[in-house]
């Protein structure tokens, strides 16, 4: 399907584009990439803790060109966002694992960048003091309801294609999710929270 | 919300339908659990997006470029041809390879353009590369030039292409393209390079390729550094050109260049420490030896002008003026040294060091150089005797050091366990929690305990070894020791 942009000018669709990436046309490469970097970079300093912006790029890169060489066995069915996600998911993870290895191994990864682990990656903004709050709260979620939660939320998943992402069944994805609201709404300082938000607002 | 009701938990993608099934609904109704789900995850919900919203780290015009430069990657990084196809081209190539080496009647040629017809691209000069990594170098030749060589964190790379030295510091990424006498041509497609350039006559070229900027020299010594940001490229001797379209910067010595994501030149003073910094970037030497980079591992393969170079070494009076000039020059004398231990000048260097230390007794960082001189020539007492005056004039870290140098050629090399085990002891107990070279000075302290049959003080100290760095390749080092013991 492809799409009308502000403009009126014809857009393809992401399915479309990959199809085009596929049988050679790696210039669709660059259209993909101004469409979603963005969502790559958010998935991978949200799955890879701790790492540096410089870092974020560098692997936000090594996963548009990896998409490229996928493109062969790419079956489009509309949930491009999902399976992009993935991949970027499958990096950063990647990278994290390889930093705690060196770290084991080496021991001399700066602290710094191992500090986050088990927490949200934070950064200055005007929203701090309210992130400061999330992050409190959903530090007393697992890391696993915490991760379908924020996919859910805040990249805006559904449970099919968060169970695309993780690698789990979209019924485990629905579990989690109703178990992380739900611990998440119990949670003390939530009506709080949310009081102060509606006074923002 | 206590009592557990978990009749929403299958329709938990509500926020996309708004409609929840009939019979669903009439539970909510009824369901004071889950209205109250309800009414708080809708407030719920938009709160945590605001909250979580990641900052841009691009902006457009910038992602725009990004993009172009994915592309430009991707195409160099194509994807290897079909199985069938490959088969094909790799017969044809071998029936070509076959013609070629009948022609010329070697065996070692035979297998190069057998090489060159599968990948295209051959090194008319020899390529190796050093894999310097935290305690250790590994030396490869690059046969091919096609691929690029990518260096992870916590390690660098050291490239000798013929008399050419370039350093490709950590999550670096560079392509050699060329490397042909008098023509070698690099593509920098991340991080940091330093390169220390032969001399070249007209016509000959070393040229750094980044993105669309060009950085062509005559010889000389210089680093580029790829960032998204920007390049920057910044000249310790002599003068190159760089080049960006038809833009085009002459820079000179002490000199930097930087250039912004636009394309926007700013020139000025190459920042203090570039110098000493680039040498490291050139030194085949473990990462842990920090501010004596150059001096630890061998280093006799550096390309064809070494070996020519310390074939003709020069005379007495030429060296004595060249260190009296060094002298005058103050701290810039020991890099010079050092560049000569590290491309084999090994004579040379000597001489030299051999004056320093004579008019200059106390200069502790002469005596390491001369030790790793001696090591290098494998001169193993002068070497061991040079270390221990660096133990004798330098207290902590150095003195640790010389000692753990000392120690392995009296180990390695000349048989001396007691030696060893005297200076090991003390490099033991003098070295902090968090030293690098913590385990290993532990394992050949109980080697050599092992060897003069105090089997009961190795133990201890492989046990302390496997119980400070579990699960690591040391540790299994240290068990497969102590398995032996019992």
């Amino acid at each position: 399907m492809d799409l009308v942009d502000q403009t009126g000018t014809e857009k393809k669709d992401d399915d479309a584009l990959m199809q085009d990436i596929a049988s050679g046309e790696l210039a669709m490469l660059g259209e993909l990439y101004v469409r979603h970097s963005k969502l790559v970079q958010s998935a991978i300093r949200r799955f890879a803790q701790g790492i540096p912006d410089a870092q974020v790029q560098e692997l936000s890169h090594d996963v548009f060109l990896l998409l490229g060489k996928m493109a062969a066995g790419y079956v489009p069915q509309g949930k491009f966002r999902a399976y992009l996600y993935g991949i970027a998911v499958r990096t950063a993870r990647t990278w994290q694992r390889n930093q705690r290895l060196r770290f084991f191994l080496l021991r001399s990864v700066p602290a710094e960048q191992l500090a986050g682990h088990g927490e949200l990656p934070r950064s200055p903004g005007e929203h701090a003091a309210m992130r400061e709050t999330v992050n409190q709260m959903l530090s007393r979620l697992s890391s696993r309801h915490r991760e379908v939660l924020i996919l859910n939320a805040v990249e805006g998943f559904g449970s099919e294609e968060i169970a695309d992402i993780l690698g789990i069944s979209a019924k485990t994805a629905r579990t989690r999710l109703f178990r992380a609201r739900k611990t998440l709404l119990e949670n003390a300082l939530c009506d709080q929270w949310l009081q102060s938000f509606q006074r923002e607002l | 919300m206590t009592h557990g009701c978990t009749r929403l938990q299958n329709a938990v993608d509500w926020r996309r339908n708004e409609d929840l099934d009939a019979d669903l609904q009439a539970h909510v109704n009824t369901c004071q659990t889950c209205q109250t789900y309800l009414l708080k995850w809708r407030l719920m919900e938009p709160a945590l997006k605001v909250a979580l919203a990641e900052p841009d780290l691009e902006s457009a015009a910038r992602r725009e470029q990004v993009a172009r430069m994915l592309v430009e990657r991707a195409r160099h990084d194509t994807p290897k041809p079909k199985r069938s196809f490959r088969l094909a081209v790799a017969l044809a190539g071998a029936v070509v390879a076959i013609f070629v080496a009948a022609g010329i009647g070697l065996a070692r040629q035979f297998a190069d353009h057998t090489d060159a017809a599968q990948t295209g691209v051959v090194a008319e000069l020899p390529v190796t590369v050093h894999r310097v990594l935290h305690q250790s170098v590994e030396q490869s030749q690059l046969r091919t030039v096609s691929k690029a060589i990518e260096v992870p964190l916590m390690e660098r790379r050291v490239l000798a292409i013929g008399d050419d030295v370039i350093g490709v510091d950590a999550a670096g990424a560079v392509r050699v393209k060329r490397a042909n006498k008098g023509d070698v041509l690099l593509a920098l497609e991340r991080g940091k390079i330093a390169c220390s350039v032969a001399h070249r006559k007209k016509g000959e070229r070393f040229v750094v390729q980044s993105g669309a900027v060009r950085v062509q020299v005559v010889g000389t010594r210089f680093m580029v550094h790829r960032e998204p940001a920007g390049i920057t490229v910044a000249v310790t001797e002599g003068v190159v050109a760089v080049s960006e379209g038809d833009s085009l910067w002459k820079v000179a010595a002490g000199n930097q260049l930087q250039l912004d994501a636009s394309g926007r030149p700013t020139l000025g003073p190459a920042p203090p420490g570039i110098a000493e910094h680039i040498t490291r970037l050139l030194a085949v030497a473990p990462t842990f030896s920090g501010e004596a980079a150059g001096t630890g591992a061998a280093r006799n393969d550096i390309g064809p002008s070494a070996t020519a170079d310390a074939t003709v070494p020069p005379s007495e009076e030429a060296v004595g003026e060249e260190v009296s000039r060094h002298r005058r020059s103050g701290s810039s004398q020991l890099s010079t040294w050092r560049d000569w231990i590290l491309a084999g000048r090994l004579d040379e260097a000597r001489r030299a060091l051999n004056g320093q230390v004579r008019s200059e007794p106390a200069d502790a960082e002469a005596w390491t150089l001369l030790a790793d001189c001696e090591r290098k020539s494998e001169n193993w007492k002068d070497a061991v005797a040079a270390y221990q005056k660096v133990m004798r004039l330098t207290p902590g870290a150095k003195r640790r050091r010389a000692a753990y140098r000392a120690a392995a050629i009296l180990q390695d090399s000349l048989g001396d366990h007691r030696g060893a085990v005297g200076l090991l002891e003390e490099y033991v107990a003098s070295a902090p929690a968090a030293d690098p070279l913590g385990a290993e000075a532990k394992i050949r302290l109980a080697r050599s305990c092992i060897q003069l049959g105090n089997t009961s003080r190795a133990q201890i100290l492989l046990t302390d070894v496997i119980a400070a760095y579990p699960g690591t390749p040391v540790a299994a080092r240290a068990r497969a020791m102590l398995n032996t013991l019992r």
